[in-house]
């Protein structure tokens, strides 16, 4: 707990940002969403026949994970992409089945006789609209904004994934650092939010029902009008920052929020442009796009990564071959390959540090003579992968005392040095390496597809900024796996700020 | 001509059965004409007919000597006031927004609405100050009702249309809001359709009756001809509907005269065995059975 009011208090401005962007995306979506879908539900109350479809389809979309929404519209023009337009358009997906619903309730709900009445009073069907369904239908309709504000901060936890900003930032950094005070950071503040927009709403909505005080009544559509004015106010703000900056890419996790940063620094130190940060995109498949739409312009990926997922070639072990292939495939689609950083983060398989060098091992080979002997832990996807343990036992002959333990990957390292096992299969850059005093086997026979860890850029970028490419170019065959290890290190186990390890490193380069 | 005329209209032609059939009547101004008849008999698609929420397959309906094809919607709809069923006042406008939306629709200044909300709650004797800012849910039954009526007379239309208006009172408050539409009837001169299945109300407040059936006019008269009328569904429909104290009826009833089984019918025991007490009593009668079927 303490921790945690710790991390708040030290994090002050970012989580005011964090937070105002939260806001920003649920109060802007939910007001498109408004917009949106009251027009199409009073639409289809004039056509009952829409009604079912509509809400049917609006059900649908209600039903899509919200990640596997953004990698649907990804590819999309104008909405898609990364960034806050790509997590305003699935909030505003998000939020329009309430809404639709609910209006389309409010307004069928009202008795046919008031209908009738105003029907027979010789109101015209706008008139009948505007003085009698609307009004009473509005209560309703409230209650639908609610749910979809509601909602809306639950979702928008999630734009962090692409780069919209919030306070999903905080609980997927949180994840990737398997640091549960960083999750409560974020999270903490999320529920709040929704504690807080849900009781605003209620209220309003309350008042709306209560038809005995017209004037307070007025009062708060004034105040819900107002509201509205200003966060539009605030969105076109929000929308033209940074026109012009370079915009750095990551992963979501901490290696590659550490990389992002050193680009992000270098660019800045070594040409002074402005550079605006995206990091934490949720995945590969996420930057690529990114980077492809010019939604980025830089970020690192992993040779075999690309060669795989991205290209969905088959898997190559030759690391130059696999780097050319890939510069290849690259240069094709608009975007360049720059030089490899220097390391490789492919699977390590480690065992003790004291053990390896009591015994004389430096390759799987090696380790494979006293194999018989051990107990081995591989977390569940090694298990399963194709480039994973079935093949490694057949090329190096290995054969553990038992089967290998099933574990998770983080654990695994723990279990290792603690001696419950004694080889496990993880990551090449994994700070607990260094931590823990584990040492990784070479992989002599290459039976792992490299991963070496190279920046990929906009061609077009590179040619309107050639001191860009410079910069970068400096960094390459500077990180060493020790150097990553130490830096992963240093931000996982010692909790420092990426940005704060990046800048160290970045320091030390010049 | 002032008033209402229907000539030889029909409606629901493509039905089984038609909702109305050849239906011909004419109501002159100052005139209250009651439509009785059990329901279904069509009685609510006549009113529907005159203010245009439905037009008629044959024949036609003229208001104020216009068929109601040729009326923009709109327009003839403010011109023909409509106390509904179910009173349908809005629920989210005061007693006197309420009232003052046609006057509004018609873009009055809003001193000529506020006057005239006023003459209207006191015509239909409610104090103005202290009725203009209730709302709906803060008045009785029968309050309703008054201003039901205050709203479909607010911009002085010369057609009244009535459905049911005073159906769902109790039989106190019934008969004085009965006693009171004929003292603004009095005053105002319109000519008014009051569709009832309440044929005790149809006797207090006509000055002409007429007995629908399947969709046919089967009798119109005045309410004192109706107890001589010899129209055997017109004959059962007396007898089931009023009791033997109000019309006299002739000595040679089939059958004993109030708890005569006038039905006679299976499965229709609901309107036998004291039919009349049980409707003045005010039953908003489930009033579907009477005479043979």
């Amino acid at each position: 707990m303490t921790s945690l009011v710790r991390f708040w208090l030290t994090h002050q401005q970012e989580l005011a940002t964090l937070v105002a962007e939260h806001v920003l995306l649920v109060a802007i979506s939910t007001t498109i969403a408004v917009a949106i879908g009251v027009p199409l539900a009073i639409f289809a109350t004039r056509r009952p026949r829409l009604a079912a479809p509509l809400v049917g389809a609006a059900n649908i979309v209600q039903t899509v994970p919200s990640l596997a929404m953004f990698g649907f519209l990804l590819p999309v023009p104008l909405i898609g992409g990364v960034g806050a337009r790509a997590a305003l358009a699935v909030l505003v997906l998000y939020g329009l089945l309430p809404i639709v619903r609910s209006t389309i309730v409010g307004i069928t709900g009202i008795d046919p006789a008031i209908r009738l009445a105003g029907v027979a009073m010789g109101m015209t069907p706008r008139q009948l609209l505007r003085q009698i369904e609307l009004p009473l239908a509005l209560p309703s309709i409230v209650a639908g904004i609610r749910v979809a504000a509601v909602v809306g901060v639950g979702s928008a936890t999630i734009a962090a994934a692409i780069g919209a900003g919030g306070l999903g930032q905080y609980i997927y950094r949180g994840l990737s650092m398997v640091d549960s005070t960083v999750i409560l950071a974020g999270a903490i503040p999320a529920a709040v939010l929704a504690v807080i927009v849900d009781g605003t709403l209620l209220w309003l909505e309350r008042r709306l029902s209560a038809r005995r005080r017209a004037g307070s009544r007025r009062a708060a559509v004034a105040v819900a009008g107002s509201l509205a004015l200003l966060v539009l106010g605030g969105s076109g703000l929000w929308a033209m920052r940074d026109p012009g900056a370079i915009v750095v890419g990551s992963k979501n996790f901490t290696e590659q929020l550490i990389l992002g940063e050193i680009l992000a620094q270098t660019i800045e130190r070594e040409t002074g442009l402005p550079v605006q940060r995206r990091l934490n995109l949720g995945g590969t498949l996420i930057c690529d796009r990114a980077l492809l739409t010019g939604d980025i312009d830089v970020y690192v990926e992993y040779t075999g990564t690309a060669l795989t997922a991205i290209f969905h070639q088959p898997a190559a072990t030759n690391p130059d071959a696999v780097f050319e292939a890939v510069r290849g495939l690259y240069a094709n689609t608009g975007r360049t390959l720059l030089g490899p950083l220097g390391y490789d983060n492919t699977f390590a398989i480690l065992v003790r540090g004291a053990e390896a060098r009591a015994r004389g091992l430096r390759t799987i080979a090696d380790a494979a003579r006293v194999a018989p002997e051990w107990r081995a832990g591989f977390g569940y996807e090694f298990l399963e992968r194709p480039d994973g343990y079935a093949g490694l036992a057949r090329t190096y002959g290995l054969t553990f005392r038992g089967p290998p333990q099933v574990m998770d990957l983080t654990l695994s390292y723990r279990a290792l040095a603690s001696g419950q096992v004694d080889l496990i299969a993880g990551d090449a850059t994994a700070g607990l390496i260094k931590g823990l005093d584990l040492f990784q086997l070479e992989d002599n026979r290459r039976y792992f597809p490299p991963y070496d860890a190279v920046p990929v850029a906009r061609a077009s970028t590179l040619l309107r900024y050639p001191q860009v490419r410079k910069a970068l170019e400096r960094l390459a065959g500077r990180i060493s796996a020790d150097d990553m290890r130490e830096m992963n290190y240093a931000a996982d186990a010692r909790k420092e700020n990426p940005a704060d390890v990046a800048r160290r490193f970045v320091e030390r380069l010049r | 001509m002032h008033g209402v005329e229907f000539r030889h209209v029909s409606y629901g032609l493509g039905a089984r059965s038609r909702i109305l059939d050849e239906f011909s009547l004419t109501v002159g101004a100052g005139e209250t004409c009651a439509l009785v008849g059990a329901s279904g008999a069509g009685k609510t698609t006549v009113l529907k007919l005159v203010n245009r929420l439905v037009l008629p397959d044959a024949g036609d309906v003229r208001v104020l000597g216009r068929d109601t094809r040729e009326w923009d919607p709109i327009r003839l709809r403010r011109s023909v006031g409509y106390v509904i069923q179910d009173v349908g006042l809005f629920p989210h406008l005061t007693v006197a927004d309420n009232i003052a939306v046609v006057p509004r629709l018609e873009g009055w200044p809003e001193d000529r609405v506020a006057g005239r909300v006023r003459e209207l709650l006191e015509l239909i004797d409610l104090a103005p100050e202290m009725y203009t800012s209730r709302w709906p849910d803060e008045l009785s039954g029968g309050q309703r009702q008054r201003v039901g009526v205050a709203r479909a007379l607010a911009v002085d239309p010369p057609v009244l249309l009535m459905d049911e208006p005073f159906g769902a009172l109790d039989p106190i408050t019934r008969r004085q809001l009965q006693v009171e539409f004929r003292r603004i009837q009095a005053r105002v001169a319109k000519c008014v359709i009051l569709v009832t299945h309440d044929m005790a109300e149809a006797l207090a407040l006509a000055d002409r009756i007429g007995v629908l059936d399947e969709g046919r006019l089967i009798w119109c008269g005045t309410p004192q001809a109706i107890a001589d009328a010899d129209h055997p569904r017109v004959r059962a429909l007396v007898e089931s509907l009023v009791p033997a104290s109000q019309v006299r009826l002739k000595p040679d009833t089939t059958g004993g005269p109030a708890k005569a089984d006038t039905t006679g019918g299976p499965a229709k025991a609901d309107t036998t065995g004291g039919p009349a007490e049980a409707d003045t009593l005010g039953s908003p009668a489930k009033a579907g059975h009477y005479g043979s079927a």
